[in-house]
C-alpha cells in the first residue's frame, strides 16, 4: 500500500494493516478484469437479446428450418475450428506473458491474429457464395438473422484483432511482465468473441 | 493501486494544462461531470422548446406559436418524438446519472479519479456526437424521426409510411450513441466504485448516493443490450429494407416493443435512483440523523433492481400481448412498488425527531418526495391491467411518467446541484433566487400536469395535433389551456436559475471547504478540489458516512476521515 498508512490515524496504532478497499496483487480484482467482466456482462446481454429474439422467431416460423440448409454447413464447421485453434494460440501467448518469454508471446499472438483473418475470410467467402445464389439481407426473416449476427459477431472478431494489435505494437516498447495482465484481459475478451460463435454455430447451422 | 494514482501522487497541486486538455479533452472525472451538465442544461433548452410548442398546439391549435409559427400535424409528431428523445436519453441521463456519477463516485469514495479516465472522456463524446446528430436531424431532408420517442414499428420501420429516411436513421444511431456511451460509463463507475476505494471505505461505510449512483448504472447496464440489438435491427430496416419489424416482409413489430420495454422501463429507475440517493445524503445532512435502516434500504434497492427485469410487459397491455400474461406482469408491477415504499418510509423515518435545518437543498428534497408520490401511486393504477386498458394511450399516462421523471430530474437533480454547487465551483448559490426558483417550478409543475390526470380520466388521447377536430375533446379546452399556461412559467421560471448561476459565479460569496458540516468525504476535499482531489495524502474512513448527532459528543457531525483537515 503507500505510505499515508503508516499515519497516526484515529483507532489505529501506527503500522497497522488498516481496513481497506483496494484490490491488489496477482490473483486481485484489478480494475481491468473486472472492467472486462463488466463490459463481457453487457455484451451477453447484447447477444441474448438477439438470440432471443432469433430464437422467438425461429419458432413462429418453422419455415426457416428449410432455409437454414443452404447455409454452408462445412465452412461454418471450419470456421468453428479456426476459432478454437486461435483461442488456444491466445491462451499460449497470454501464459507466454506471465512466463516472461517474449518470443513467444509475439509469436503466439501473430498465430492468433492469422486464425481470426481466416475466419474473417472464411466468412467472406461464405457471404459471396450466398449472395452468388441470390441470398441477401433482404430475403426474409432468416437471412436478416443470419446477416445482422453474423456480421454483429464479425465486427467483435475485428474489435479483438485489433485489441491484440495493439497489445502486439506495445510489446516492442514495454516488458512483458507490465504488460501481462493486460494480456490476460485481452485473452479473455477474445475467449467471449469465441463463445458467442459456439452459441451462433449450432443456433444458425445446425437447427436445421 | 493504479500506475495513474501514482501519477497523480507524484504530480500534486502543481498538475498544469493546456486550455484544450483541461477544459475540452480533459479525463479529470469533475470536468467531465460539469462538461455533460452543460451538455444536459443545453438539451433541456431544446426539449423545454419542444414541450412548449406541444402544449401551445394541444391549448391553442392552429394558431401560430410565438417564436415558432404554425405547428403543422407533422411537425407536431416530429416534435414530440425528438422531446421524449432528448428528455430521456441527453436530459435526464447525463444530468441524473452521468454527471453526478462522474463528479461524486470518486470524490465519496477517495478516489483520485475514475478507474479507467480516458473511457470516461470518450463516453462524454459518444454522447456529444450522439447529441449533435440527434439536433442535426432536425434539418435533413425529409425532416427529423415522428414515429414518437417509443419509435413503434411498422411505422418506425420504413420511410414508407412517415417519408422520413434519413432523419430515422439520424435518430436510431444518437440513441445508440446514448446507449454505448451510457453503458460505458456505468461500467466504469462500478469498476471505480469497486476497486479504488480509499482505506477503510468499506462496503457498508458507502454514502447512499454512490450506491444509488451505482444502482442506477447496474440497471441500465443489464437491460440496454436487448434495446442495441433491437437499434440493430431497426437501423437495418431503415438504412437497408430489412424486414425485422415489418409484418409485411414476415417480421414482428411486438418484437420491438418488447426490445424497447425491456430496456425502457428500468430506464425509469435508471432515473429514479439517483435522486433517491441524493435525497437520503442531503436529508441526513439536514436532519443532524443517520439515514434511517441503510441496510434496509440497500436490501429493497437490490430486489427492486431485480424486478424492474421483469415488469416491461405492464407497457403493453394493448398491444396483443397474450392476456394470460397481463395478470403475472400486473402482479411484479405492484410488487415493485413495496421496496420503493419502504424505501420512502425510510426517508420519512429519517425526518423523525430530526434537527432539521430547512435550508434550500433540502426543500428541493421535500418538492421531490411530494410530487413523485402522486407519480408513484398513479403507477399503480396504470399497473393494473384493467385500468391501464381505459387510461392507456391518455393523457393519464402523460401526467403519470411526467409526475415521475420530472420530480427525479429536476427536483432531485436540482437538489443536488444547490447541495453540491459550492464543491463544484467554489461558490454559494443565490438562497433566494434558489427559493424563488423551487417555490415557481413547485407550483407550475403542479399546474401544467395535475390538470392532465383530469383530461386524460376524461378520454383524451394524447399524441393528438389538432384536438378541435375532435367535438368530444372541446370540453377540456379550459384545462388545457390552463396545463399550458402553467408550462410556459415553468419553463421561464428556469430562467431564474440561469440568472442565478451567473450571478454566483462572478459574485457570488466564496464558499468554505464544508459548508453544511456534513460527513461525506467530498466535504474534505477543498471546493473546487484540486485535480487528483486529495492532495499527497488519500483519506483514510474511521467511520460511517452517517454519524450526525451523536450522545455525548461536542459537535453534532463526525467526519469519516480524520487524517485530513476539514
Amino acid at each position: 500500500m503507500d505510505k499515508n498508512t503508516t499515519l497516526p490515524v484515529l483507532g489505529f496504532e501506527p503500522g497497522d494493516q488498516l481496513p481497506t478497499g483496494h484490490y491488489s496483487g496477482p490473483v486481485g480484482l484489478t480494475p481491468g478484469r473486472l472492467g472486462i467482466w463488466a463490459l463481457i456482462a453487457s455484451e451477453i446481454v447484447l447477444f441474448a437479446g438477439l438470440f432471443g429474439s432469433f430464437i422467438l422467431m425461429r419458432l413462429i416460423n418453422p419455415g426457416w428450418a428449410e432455409e437454414a440448409r443452404h447455409l454452408n454447413l462445412y465452412a461454418g464447421t471450419l470456421n468453428s475450428l479456426v476459432l478454437l485453434t486461435s483461442n488456444f494460440f491466445m491462451m499460449k501467448s497470454s501464459k507466454s506473458f506471465v512466463e516472461d518469454r517474449a518470443e513467444d508471446a509475439r509469436k503466439f499472438m501473430v498465430f492468433t491474429m492469422l486464425a481470426g483473418f481466416v475466419f474473417l475470410g472464411i466468412k467472406a467467402y461464405e457471404y459471396s457464395g450466398e449472395f452468388a445464389h441470390g441470398e441477401f439481407p433482404t430475403s426474409g426473416g432468416f437471412w436478416s438473422f443470419y446477416f445482422l449476427m453474423t456480421g454483429i459477431h464479425a465486427l467483435h472478431i475485428l474489435g479483438g484483432l485489433f485489441a491484440i494489435f495493439l497489445l502486439l505494437s506495445k510489446t516492442r516498447h514495454e516488458p512483458l511482465v507490465s504488460l501481462a495482465s493486460r494480456a490476460n484481459i485481452t485473452g479473455i475478451y477474445w475467449s467471449f468473441v469465441e463463445v458467442v460463435w459456439i452459441f451462433l454455430f449450432p443456433l444458425l447451422y445446425l437447427l436445421a | 493501486m493504479s500506475q495513474d494514482q501514482q501519477g497523480h501522487d507524484e504530480h500534486g497541486h502543481e498538475h498544469q494544462q493546456s486550455f484544450i486538455s483541461h477544459y475540452i479533452f480533459s479525463t479529470d472525472h469533475k470536468m467531465i461531470g460539469k462538461q455533460f451538465l452543460l451538455l444536459s442544461a443545453i438539451m433541456a433548452c431544446f426539449g423545454g422548446f419542444m414541450a412548449y410548442l406541444i402544449r401551445w398546439e394541444v391549448a391553442f391549435p392552429n394558431t401560430p406559436a410565438p417564436f415558432f409559427g404554425l405547428v403543422t400535424p407533422d411537425k407536431f409528431n416530429a416534435i414530440i418524438t425528438l422531446h421524449g428523445t432528448i428528455m430521456i436519453f441527453f436530459v435526464g441521463m447525463p444530468f441524473l446519472s452521468a454527471f453526478p456519477s462522474n463528479f461524486l463516485v470518486p470524490l465519496m469514495i477517495g478516489a483520485r479519479d475514475m478507474a479507467f479516465p480516458k473511457l470516461n472522456m470518450a463516453s462524454f463524446w459518444i454522447t456529444f456526437v450522439g447529441a449533435v446528430l440527434l439536433v442535426s436531424s432536425i434539418f435533413v431532408p425529409g425532416g427529423p424521426v415522428a414515429g414518437g420517442w417509443v419509435g413503434y414499428p411498422p411505422l418506425s420501420a420504413s420511410s414508407e409510411f412517415t417519408g422520413v429516411k434519413i432523419g430515422a436513421v439520424l435518430w436510431i444511431l444518437a440513441l445508440a450513441c446514448a446507449l454505448v456511451s451510457s453503458s460505458l460509463g456505468g461500467m466504469n463507475y462500478l469498476v471505480t466504485a469497486a476497486t479504488l476505494r480509499a482505506p477503510g471505505m468499506t462496503f457498508n461505510r458507502i454514502p447512499m448516493t454512490v450506491w444509488f449512483l451505482l444502482a442506477s448504472a447496474i440497471t441500465f447496464f443489464f437491460s440496454a443490450g436487448p434495446l442495441i440489438a433491437g437499434a440493430f435491427m431497426m437501423l437495418m430496416d431503415n438504412a437497408f429494407g430489412t424486414g425485422f419489424f415489418l409484418p409485411a416482409k414476415g417480421g414482428e413489430p411486438m418484437l420491438w416493443e418488447h426490445l424497447f420495454w425491456f430496456f425502457g422501463h428500468p430506464e425509469v429507475y435508471v432515473l429514479f435512483f439517483p435522486a433517491l440517493g441524493f435525497g437520503l445524503d442531503i436529508m441526513a445532512t439536514f436532519t443532524r440523523k443517520p439515514v434511517f435502516g441503510y441496510k434496509l434500504i440497500l436490501w429493497c434497492t437490490g430486489s427492486a433492481v431485480a424486478l424492474s427485469y421483469i415488469v416491461w410487459a405492464h407497457h403493453m397491455f394493448m398491444s396483443g400481448l397474450n392476456p394470460l400474461l397481463a395478470t403475472p406482469f400486473s402482479i411484479t408491477t405492484i410488487l415493485i412498488s413495496v421496496p420503493f415504499a419502504i424505501i420512502i418510509f425510510c426517508m420519512f423515518a429519517t425526518l423523525r425527531n430530526g434537527a432539521i435545518r430547512l435550508e434550500l437543498p433540502f426543500l428541493w428534497i421535500i418538492g421531490f418526495l411530494a410530487t413523485f408520490l402522486i407519480g408513484g401511486l398513479t403507477g399503480i393504477f396504470l399497473g393494473s391491467a384493467s385500468a391501464d386498458i381505459y387510461l392507456h394511450g391518455t393523457y393519464f399516462v402523460v401526467a403519470h411518467f411526467h409526475y415521475t421523471l420530472f420530480p427525479s430530474v429536476f427536483f432531485g437533480g436540482f437538489g443536488a446541484v444547490y447541495y453540491w454547487f459550492p464543491k463544484m465551483y467554489g461558490k454559494k448559490l443565490n438562497e433566494k433566487l434558489g427559493f424563488l426558483h423551487l417555490a415557481l417550478t413547485f407550483i407550475f409543475f403542479n399546474g401544467t400536469f395535475w390538470p392532465l390526470f383530469k383530461v386524460g380520466m376524461g378520454g383524451m388521447i394524447r399524441r393528438i395535433a389538432d384536438p378541435s377536430f375532435y367535438p368530444q375533446y372541446h370540453q377540456f379546452q379550459g384545462l388545457n389551456a390552463f396545463a399550458t399556461v402553467s408550462a410556459i412559467c415553468l419553463i421561464a421560471t428556469q430562467v431564474i436559475f440561469l440568472w442565478n448561476l451567473v450571478l454566483s459565479l462572478n459574485h457570488g460569496p466564496q464558499a468554505e471547504k464544508n459548508p453544511y458540516q456534513s460527513n461525506t468525504l467530498e466535504w474534505i476535499a477543498d471546493s473546487p478540489p484540486p485535480h487528483g482531489n486529495w492532495g499527497p495524502v488519500l483519506p483514510v474512513v474511521t467511520s460511517d458516512p452517517y454519524e450526525y448527532s451523536k450522545p455525548g459528543e461536542a459537535k453534532d457531525w463526525q467526519p469519516q476521515a480524520t487524517n485530513l483537515p476539514v
